[in-house]
């Protein structure tokens, strides 16, 4: 029989098939479709409900606070900030048109993370289940999504400046907004998950003290992942707060870091064993 | 209240400029027209518009044909029959449904040089609210405008046939927009003085560019162009050391050779920190490098890239034409309707006057005979009510037919056989006229 968890997370990633279908449409529709854009936005808020529903009720099963511990919830809560951040930032700016590039990307995720939805989770050792575990995790996510949101810019950008290089004068060229809005929207996005990243490594390493294993967490996939992705994150504020640069070199590394992010979250698992790695594959919820 | 609007109007395709800017109006001499209109024809509603392009009044309460000289000779200002005669073949009048459509294909930008374009809606909407503050339209003019603008907006929202743009100086504001994400902090470098990249620097001027650089090999003509738009003069020579200052740079110049090299544009690239660089190149031979096209976070184009947009542009616009003019059509039935439900209202309240009318005449008659007379009461009660009962349902009919005229587009028809059967056509002959009338226009 079906559980309630595995049901709301099926209904969360219908409402996203949903969202992507109506969002390439928009994107293709000569006209500029207000309904649809409602449509998308809409489809997108209910399907963050019922995934936030399904976290909820992880939680309670496993009597966690925080309920990130295997791939599916990884998955979630990265889409689920990611949509918050993009809604947001349609409501600041027409950019619309990056619908069609995020919902799809967000509902791939969302089906690659189902499978393990009811995959039994360890705790994390009790010692570190404190607030600071909490903002560790939420600022980790936030940084991440906010970063693809960037990498999600940063593709828009290069998708422009083809169309404007190669005269694709069509309806994406229409959709999608100037390169230089897309710029400063990227920057802005890059410099506060650099801020976030940082926050939540900070915290990282003040629950590792806590749990006294320095050297293991230190040398631990995981963590250099994120490390990696962010000295990526420090060297595009650096590239250009501090010496000005723009164009389409700074959007391929930021597209670059997307692959970082998504290694650091799910295939530093695939490819190596991690402290952070709780999950027990092989055994599910009862 | 039949639908009774005609038109006098002349534009580009009827008259030569010189004809049409006699009869071209300010929105201050305006009022003064439509007042002018309305005493020598109380009672009329009337609409002036006037752009560079046509000079129409839309009324109603007025035969356009009947007094299109008086109407020229007051557009004009002209009262000599011999001269209004010459120019009355520039003038044309179309009346009711051809009106409508009319005015709804001029809203619609249907009707304008370059089809499509949005800015005649903008005047139109002036037109009407100039006559509103004279207090000249009312229960015609007002109903008709109101639908005109929905209709209008609905052919601009549900057909491509202003989308687009089509002048070479707008594409190229087009391309800076879609570059630049406004162009208030821009610097706009114009080399040489053609007159389209002088329009396209007007147009980008327009949205807000800040600085204006220009560079000329005559520095005097430099120097009129850059006070004409607050920019600054610079000696052509200097072209190099103001390139990495430009966010958008348009050259026009009548060189026989480049006079933007790639090697410039590179050097400028690494000052700008690879910011976006827009070139357009409108001159022919060209003035800047093929090869700065292909260098990262530079935009080049040249007069035949935005030709090409253009023309498809138009093309597009073209191929919506028809769409356009099928929601033009839908829109003027409706507008009928709308009348035509007034009138429909009009002739149902007459038949059933004739019909209560009919039957009390009779009554009275057959009432007043004897034997009827010694009749009791209720009996003689009965009777009347038998009578209104048999006018009631011979009427019936009619009235359903009637109502099914109006809404399946019959009313003209219908109306005229009600009006010859029930003899309204003492009230109704000169809509019968003008209807007849209107069929030959068709």
């Amino acid at each position: 029989m079906l559980q309630p968890n595995t049901i709301l997370s099926a209904i969360g990633i219908v409402f996203f098939c949903a969202a992507s279908v109506c969002a390439v449409v928009d994107l293709l529709r000569t006209h500029p479709p207000e309904k649809g854009e409602q449509g998308v936005s809409l489809f997108l808020a209910f399907g963050c409900v019922s995934l936030l529903a399904t976290l909820v009720l992880q939680g309670i099963n496993t009597h966690s606070i925080v309920p990130l511990f295997n791939r599916f919830d990884t998955l979630t809560v990265y889409v689920v900030f990611l949509t918050i951040a993009a809604l947001c930032l349609l409501r600041q700016h027409r950019t619309q048109g990056l619908m069609a590039i995020l919902a799809p990307y967000a509902t791939i995720l969302l089906i690659a993370g189902f499978p393990a939805v009811n995959v039994r989770t360890e705790l994390v050792p009790p010692q570190v289940v404190n607030t600071a575990l909490f903002f560790h995790l939420v600022t980790v996510f936030a940084g991440y999504a906010l970063f693809s949101l960037a990498s999600i810019l940063a593709c828009a950008y290069l998708v422009q400046d083809h169309n404007l290089k190669y005269r694709h004068f069509g309806i994406v060229f229409e959709k999608f907004p100037a390169l230089e809005t897309l710029d400063h929207l990227m920057f802005r996005m890059i410099g506060t998950s650099f801020l976030l990243i940082t926050i939540s490594l900070a915290l990282g390493y003040y629950l590792v003290h806590e749990t006294g294993r320095m050297s293991e967490w230190i040398t631990d996939p995981k963590v250099m992942a994120t490390m990696a992705t962010w000295t990526l994150c420090a060297v595009l504020v650096h590239m250009r707060a501090n010496i000005g640069r723009h164009g389409t070199r700074l959007a391929l590394f930021t597209v670059a870091g997307l692959a970082l992010i998504l290694f650091s979250m799910v295939g530093v698992h695939l490819v190596a064993q991690s402290i952070h790695n709780f999950v027990q594959i092989g055994s599910t919820l009862k | 209240m039949n639908m009774k609007i005609s038109i006098l109007g002349i534009n580009f395709r009827t008259a030569p400029v010189e004809i049409r800017e006699r009869a071209s109006f300010t929105a201050n001499d305006v009022p003064d027209v439509l007042r002018r209109i309305c005493a020598e024809f109380p009672g009329a509603e009337a609409v002036l518009l006037s752009t560079c392009n046509r000079t129409e009044v839309y009324m109603s309460g007025i035969d356009a044909d009947e007094k299109k000289q008086i109407l020229i000779g007051m557009l004009l200002k002209e009262s000599d029959p011999g001269r209004l005669a010459a120019v009355e073949k520039h003038f044309y009048t179309k009346k009711n449904m051809m009106a409508t459509e009319h005015l709804l294909a001029v809203a619609a930008g249907l009707d304008s040089m370059v089809v499509g374009e949005t800015e005649v809606l903008g005047q139109v909407k002036q037109a009407y609210m100039l006559t509103k503050q004279t207090l000249i339209s009312g229960k015609t003019m007002d109903p008709l405008f109101h639908n005109a603008f929905r209709i209008a907006k609905r052919v601009h929202t549900e057909t491509d046939v202003c989308r687009g743009r089509v002048s070479v100086s707008s594409i190229a504001v087009e391309f800076a927009e879609k570059v630049f994400e406004n162009l208030t902090d821009k610097t706009v470098m114009i080399v040489g003085a053609g007159e389209t990249a002088e329009l396209a620097l007007k147009s980008l001027i327009e949205r807000g560019a800040r600085e204006v650089l220009v560079l000329n090999r005559s520095l005097d003509k430099a120097i009129m162009l850059a006070e004409r738009y607050g920019g600054r003069a610079i000696q052509f020579e200097l072209i190099n050391d103001y390139l990495p200052r430009a966010d958008i740079v348009i050259s026009s110049t009548s060189a026989p050779h480049c006079v933007i090299h790639e090697s410039s544009v590179r050097k400028a690239m690494e000052t700008r920190h690879d910011l976006p660089l827009l070139l357009i190149d409108i001159a022919v031979p060209r003035d800047i490098e093929t090869g700065v096209g292909a260098l990262e976070n530079v935009y080049l184009y040249n007069i035949d890239d935005l030709q090409r947009v253009a023309a498809e542009n138009l093309a597009k616009r073209q191929k919506s034409v028809e769409k356009a003019w099928k929601i033009v059509k839908e829109g003027a039935m409706e507008i009928a309707s709308v009348f035509e439900s007034a009138d429909l209202r009009d002739m149902l309240r007459k038949l059933d006057e004739l019909g209560r009318n009919t039957t009390e005449i009779v009554l009275q008659k057959t009432l007043a005979k004897e034997k009827i007379a010694a009749l009791p009461e209720d009996a003689r009660e009965e009777l009347r009510v038998v009578a209104q009962k048999v006018v009631g349902k011979f009427l019936a009919e009619p009235r359903e037919a009637l109502k099914r005229a109006a809404k399946n587009g019959q009313w003209k028809e219908y109306v005229k056989v009600v009006d010859d059967l029930f003899q309204f056509n003492a009230q109704r002959g000169p809509d019968r006229k003008e209807d007849t009338q209107e069929k030959k226009d068709v």
